[in-house]
């Protein structure tokens, strides 16, 4: 047929045809660039996403865990060793002093029972449990850097005497709801990371310094009580 | 006194208290001669009174527009622009509350505000460009309906969409009042307002595109084609979302004693989730202006003043910006990030004004085409000032950036 064509129609529909393709194609590389972070950020954000995990020591059994990070191990009896865990001593960094509860005192659970004082400030931790103080670690008080050492044992901060026991552990956290729990608080310190990522990783630079100060070097222990439930 | 008494009694010394509590944050805060406030008020005051001047004398004292040319600033720039700026509501929202994703969570307030306020003001500036500002409630309360107007539709979105976005931020003005059976009222409308506010938006951003559809022939064809409603709505999306990434940078400084430490690590983040949303609206929306331009078979127009000037909109301020985003969320550099945010605007504001003014009628020489007359731009940024200023006004009073009142947090 003379005189009919396609060519004004279908003139540029080969081209589009590329295009759409193309941007489809492309679409997918862009997808990748655009969800994983470039170079040596990437590097630093997977390693640390795989020793996170490892980072905080957290035994599942024998020690019950409270939500501020304080822990309570029974020692039989109505008596329990009470201390600050390992996810707390690494937040905080070093201690200089803690100011303990009087030997005879009661504690409640989850109320203000111990301040570690680092630098000029001075934070407080919920008690575990209910209960009167019969003893404190003195050695705590003459050499506090053990806790950031051994938190689970020498560094244990006071012993109670706690007269409804079972009944205060079923408060608190052990077996598998510790990681499900700290799961949790890696994943809320994770997200507030960013960019200081590389300071908290240097070596030793965690524990002398803290976690917290890291992440903010003005209002680190705002952080900290967040952590601590100290409102 | 009966009980009725006592409580009618009550109840009017509530609201006495409320009232004489709104008088006493009517009064400014914090330090009056500041830098912007010395540049700011000066200009409103001139602008409020070229306002009343335009008001009374008519359009044409103020403004150069005319027949031959009716889109200025007020439309180009005020309406057009700020509308798209004020997209990041709507994608934030649906973000927030259709996806569920709590990230953003904390600038959703501060968005909304921007939002409301922006059509309020920005999409308000339509009144200041009708001759007869008087017939503004025709669309709406019938008289001349005009309904086969595209500018019906558009007022009627308008409005409902000014509406929808004070509801969705009623609940802080209920928490800065303290009414908390309201604030629990009004929060239970949110998810409904959401849901409406978006539908709307999709329909008005592509909405006014359309109004340029009627202007074939009038607008070069690098920029003309039956797309512009599309085109519209896809680069909303990128224009909100770097305004809220632009807007939410000043506020963390200006307000930064408002934010706890904890928005303000999360805020890093979020900065660079909006980031990559708006990469991928702008691959799109490239690839959709590509895609005209070769259906269009523009080739030949490319090598001309218009088309040096399109290459620089569509490369120097759509793909340049992208990738600039791009290498900025690859290196988590903020920086780069508001860099990509304010090029990106430039480029709204350069593609909308290209619509309705500079590629409208370009075969006319500039010497008789529309330039803005001096007093137009003196009440442009009079309304972007006075916009400024509630939202400042608004910010420091009301929890928007701040934790809402212990009282109200479970349901925040």
């Amino acid at each position: 047929m003379e005189g009919f064509t396609y060519v004004d129609i279908f003139a540029t529909k080969g081209i589009e045809y590329i295009l759409v393709i193309s941007a489809l194609v492309l679409f997918y590389p862009l997808w990748r660039l655009v969800n994983t972070p470039g170079g040596a950020v990437y590097e630093l954000a997977r390693s640390a996403a795989t020793t996170i995990g490892d980072w905080f020591h957290m035994p599942e059994e024998k020690i019950y865990y409270h939500l501020g990070h304080t822990w309570a191990m029974p020692e039989g009896g109505e008596v329990v060793k009470v201390g600050i865990d390992d996810f707390a001593q690494k937040l905080v960094g070093k201690i200089d002093a803690i100011k303990f509860p009087e030997v005879g005192s009661d504690m409640v659970q989850g109320e203000r029972a111990w301040s570690l004082v680092i630098g000029d400030k001075v934070i407080d931790m919920l008690s575990p449990v209910d209960g009167k103080v019969v003893a404190v670690n003195r050695e705590i008080s003459t050499s506090p850097e053990k806790i950031n050492i051994d938190p689970y044992g020498a560094a244990w901060l006071v012993k109670v005497q706690v007269p409804r026991l079972s009944a205060n552990l079923r408060n608190l956290l052990s077996g598998k709801l510790v990681r499900k729990w700290m799961d949790g608080v890696r994943e809320s310190l994770m997200a507030r990371m960013n960019y200081n990522l590389g300071q908290v990783l240097q070596d030793g630079g965690v524990l002398v310094e803290g976690i917290a100060k890291n992440l903010d070097r003005e209002k680190w222990d705002e952080i900290v009580r967040e952590y601590f439930l100290i409102t | 006194m009966s009980t009725r008494e006592a409580t009618m009694w009550e109840e009017r010394k509530e609201l006495k208290n409320i009232l004489s509590f709104i008088i006493s944050e009517l009064r400014p805060k914090g330090k009056i001669l500041t830098p912007f406030n010395i540049i700011s008020a000066p200009v409103m005051l001139l602008g409020f009174f070229l306002i009343v001047y335009r008001l009374v004398n008519g359009l044409h004292v103020v403004a150069n527009v005319s027949q031959e040319f009716p889109w200025g600033i007020f439309i180009g720039f005020n309406v057009m622009v700020g509308v798209a700026f004020a997209g990041g509501a709507y994608v934030l929202t649906f973000v927030v509350y259709i996806l569920g994703n709590e990230k953003y969570h904390s600038i959703i307030r501060a968005t909304v505000l921007n939002g409301f306020l922006a059509y309020v003001f920005y999409a308000g500036a339509i009144f200041l460009d009708l001759e007869r500002w008087w017939n503004i409630t025709n669309p709406i309360l019938g008289n001349k309906f005009g309904v086969n107007s595209v500018l019906f539709l558009i007022a009627w979105h308008f409005l409902l969409y000014m509406i929808v976005e004070f509801i969705e931020f009623s609940p802080v003005i209920a928490e800065w009042l303290g009414l908390k059976k309201l604030r629990s009222f009004l929060n239970s409308l949110t998810i409904g307002a959401v849901i409406i506010g978006i539908t709307l938006s999709t329909l008005h951003q592509s909405g006014l595109g359309a109004l340029f559809m009627m202007a074939k022939g009038k607008i070069h064809p690098l920029w003309y084609s039956e797309f512009i409603p599309v085109l519209f709505f896809v680069s909303s999306i990128f224009a909100g979302l770097s305004m809220v990434i632009f807007e939410s940078t000043i506020s963390h400084r200006v307000f930064a004693d408002q934010i706890n430490f904890r928005d303000h690590a999360a805020y890093n983040e979020i900065v660079i989730g909006l980031s990559k949303g708006c990469v991928v609206a702008m691959f799109t929306y490239f690839f959709a202006q590509l895609l005209i331009f070769v259906h269009g078979k523009h080739w030949p127009l490319i090598n001309t003043p218009m088309g040096y000037w399109y290459l620089t909109e569509i490369l120097g301020l759509v793909a340049l910006p992208g990738f600039v985003y791009l290498y900025g969320i690859r290196k988590r550099n903020l920086m780069m990030l508001r860099i990509a945010a304010v090029l990106t605007m430039l480029g709204i504001v350069i593609n909308r004004l290209n619509l309705s003014i500079i590629a409208f009628k370009w075969w006319i020489p500039w010497s008789e085409r529309y330039i803005p007359s001096w007093m137009e731009i003196v009440i442009t940024l009079t309304i972007i000032f006075v916009q400024i200023w509630v939202f400042r006004w608004v910010v420091n009073r009301m929890p928007v950036l701040r934790k809402p009142p212990a009282w109200a947090e479970s349901e925040y």
